[in-house]
């Protein structure tokens, strides 16, 4: 097969996958639950006890396919798996299946188990409320403002389990919990910390869950039942790489382009051969050649060893763009080699133009170009890096120097009385500070982040730095205060 | 025809030499152009590293105060993330803030300096000295790194819990409550080597400064010399 043809089956390969099986996705209409239900593909995560000791280390995976997901936790004691089936709990020598791991506490990511249930069971609205939302066995419950679940209730049995999520971040675009709460009969049973989240999509697998249908809750009231009307069925658009297939496609290109220039004589040949009028005929048949005694010939310029019994006999050459085959009527078999080709440069050193003295036009005009092309790719930003260099560093240096003066502020500003949350714009010239104060990203209560932030008018930032404070303490009295002892209860 | 070739090279081996003088010439033109750009970045970076060292400090005392003052379970805390929190500055920066709090000494009561504290006996106080180590990563590059030691004094059980009384870092003073120069330390128990006032109280009496700073001396070595301590 033709090399274009192979790659021509490739682009259409590429071109089918990308067209292939559009995503189909019966949308609630809340990011938070079409993402977890869409995705396909694995998740990895650590989770640690926050509320108890010891708090050994938990590496879980959740594996989401079109027909199956699950989840692992393993710890150095213990190997829990769930999975649509139930699920099991491996550790000091036992081997137990677990009918609810949600119930039996075998599972710390909970919410590994809801996406891993969302993906195999379209979630269902409660007819009484817009943020309550039910899938097979567990119900979950929005937060106010609908983007993340705030707690989900374990329906399947009798026993009262639920679970707590907190400080939702984001992942490569899906939102996950940070912290996990387990309650029994409304009691915090145990609190976990999820970290080092990674995921993993698959893009072959990506949702193709089947179409929206309606679908009735266990305690519904009355005839309502039946879900809300759903959202239409949208579908996701996916792009065609096409730069990426252009990049191969040059590179390709560009590859038979060198091997073409390197066995140009070749094809040179061919054509010759197939426009020439050779009414003898002799050349398809062969040439005529002399081999050595050393067995030595020459062919088009180049030197093959053939063998000595080619010697003395009448030595015929039929060629083709890349072999010789030599034989001879005396000798039984003949010796096929492979081509060899002059290399261009040694041609150029035996020409004519080279032992001319002085530059031919073409090599000025390639001398004078790639002299152009320093000029211009290195002296000229040389020249305005030197003109602009300064004003910038300047610049970058007031928004450093703007950047500091605003962050020390603030860190004072907080240590005392109270710590004052929000965004603030100041204009200096052309720089603008921008100084947001917000609870940290630690997730620990007290903490509050400090970021500063100078921007040019463009909008990039020029200074850029993030601090922690934590609780303020009482705001010190003025000089020459009489503090007035009054006991304060213990906090 | 031979020497032909020979100016040839001659020729060719001149335009190479050129070029090489003339990438050396750019390359010193560039490194004087961009002195003080690369400057100004070294800025920004340090400023991360001072920002991220201050964050690790204020970090620990939200943990602090999440166990109401008690040092022992924050150290539980702290270890169950390795003492190590990061912040992302941007997609290629992050800083990691590693936090250890060390110099732990005994606890006591009616040696506060706040009197609200004094008067409170259930009020346990502890100082405690914290070192944050903050490190700078462009693309998984150390670019800058900052040392800070803080002296905080810590309340069990009574709010705000802590406070910081001073913070010396390797880079230079930054607000010392203290004379001297402290810089240039690295973590030690004595590093913060700060001294904090300490009063007494009999019944509903005032406060009684009860410390040994008036007859302390301090001197940095310079020319000019020290003094009392105020």
């Amino acid at each position: 097969m033709r090399p274009i043809f192979v790659y021509s089956a490739f682009v259409c390969a590429l071109a089918c996958a990308g067209a292939a099986a559009p995503i189909a996705a019966a949308t609630t209409g809340f990011t938070i639950l079409d993402n977890a239900q869409a995705f396909r593909g694995r998740i990895t995560y650590v989770a640690h006890r926050t509320d108890a000791l010891p708090a050994p280390r938990i590496s879980g995976t959740l594996t989401i396919g079109n027909a199956h997901w699950s989840v692992e936790e393993r710890s150095p004691d213990a190997l829990a798996t769930a999975n649509a089936g139930g699920g099991t709990l491996q550790g000091g020598g036992f081997n137990t299946g677990v009918d609810d791991p949600l119930a039996a506490g075998s599972v710390a990511n909970a919410w590994a188990l809801v996406m891993g249930t969302l993906s195999a069971s379209a979630p269902g609205r409660d007819p009484t409320a817009d943020d309550i939302w039910q899938s097979a066995n567990i119900r979950l419950y929005l937060n106010d403002t609908r983007d993340a679940v705030q707690g989900l209730a374990d329906t399947a049995g009798a026993g009262d389990v639920s679970f707590a999520f907190d400080n939702w971040i984001d992942v490569d675009g899906l939102r996950l919990p940070s912290q996990v709460m387990r309650l029994r009969d409304g009691a915090p049973e145990a609190t976990y910390e999820i970290q080092e989240y990674a995921v993993l999509r698959s893009p072959a697998l990506a949702a193709t869950s089947g179409p929206p249908r309606a679908k009735a809750l266990p305690d519904a009231a009355g005839g309502a039942g039946l879900l809300a009307p759903q959202p239409p069925v949208e579908f996701q658009q996916r792009e065609f790489p096409w730069q990426l297939v252009s990049s191969a496609f040059g590179l390709l290109l560009l590859g038979v382009m060198v091997v073409a220039w390197t066995r140009r004589d070749a094809f040179v040949e061919m054509l010759r051969e197939h426009i020439q009028t050779d009414p003898r005929g002799w050349q398809a048949r062969g040439v005529s050649v002399f081999v050595t005694s050393d067995g030595r010939l020459w062919f088009d310029g180049a030197e093959y060893r053939i063998g000595p019994q080619f010697f003395g006999r009448r030595a015929i050459v039929q060629s083709s763009p890349l072999f010789l085959r030599i034989g001879a009527r005396e000798v039984p078999r003949a010796v096929i080699v492979a081509r060899k080709f002059r290399i261009p440069a040694l041609r150029i050193a035996k020409s004519e133009r080279f032992r001319s003295a002085g530059f031919s036009l073409i090599e000025n005009i390639v001398a004078i170009g790639l002299f152009s092309i320093v000029v211009i790719g290195a002296v000229y930003p040389t020249l305005a890096v030197m003109a602009n260099g300064d004003r910038i560093a300047r610049t970058q240096s007031d928004a450093v120097r703007i950047a500091a003066n605003a962050l020390n502020d603030e860190e004072i500003a907080s240590a005392y009385g109270a710590v004052s949350e929000g965004t603030i714009r100041t204009q200096y010239g052309a720089l603008t500070l921008v100084l947001t104060v917000e609870a940290s990203k630690s997730g620990v209560s007290g903490a509050y982040d400090i970021d500063v932030a100078v921007q040019d008018a463009s909008g990039s930032a020029l200074a850029h730095a993030i601090s922690t404070v934590g609780p303020a303490v009482q705001a010190p009295p003025p000089p020459g205060h009489t503090p007035n002892p009054s006991p304060v209860p213990s906090g | 025809m031979r020497c032909a070739r020979r100016d040839r090279g001659a020729a060719i081996i001149m335009v190479m030499l050129a070029c090489v003088l003339l990438a050396a010439a750019l390359a010193v033109l560039v490194d004087v152009g961009t002195a003080q750009l690369r400057r100004s970045v070294e800025s920004d970076r340090a400023l991360q590293a001072q920002a991220g060292a201050d964050a690790g400090a204020g970090w620990y005392r939200a943990l602090l105060q999440t166990k109401n003052g008690d040092v022992a379970a924050t150290a539980v805390a702290l270890g169950q993330t390795g003492g190590v929190d990061t912040i992302t500055l941007d997609a290629h920066t992050i800083v990691q803030v590693t936090v250890v709090p060390i110099g732990t000494t005994g606890q006591g009561a009616q040696n506060h300096d706040d009197l609200n504290l004094q008067t409170n006996k259930v009020v346990l106080e502890q100082m405690i000295q914290l070192a944050t180590t903050a490190v700078v990563m462009e693309d998984g590059t150390q670019v800058a790194q900052r040392t800070s030691t803080t002296l905080m004094r810590v309340f069990k059980n009574a709010k705000p819990y802590s406070e910081i009384v001073g913070v010396v870092d390797d880079a230079g003073p930054d607000a010392i409550d203290s004379p001297g120069d402290a810089a240039g330390q690295s973590a030690a128990p004595n590093t913060t080597d700060l001294l904090v006032h300490a009063f007494s109280r009999t019944g509903d009496g005032p406060p009684v400064e009860n410390d040994q700073f008036k007859p302390l001396q301090w001197a940095d070595g310079n020319p000019g010399g020290g003094g009392v301590l105020p």
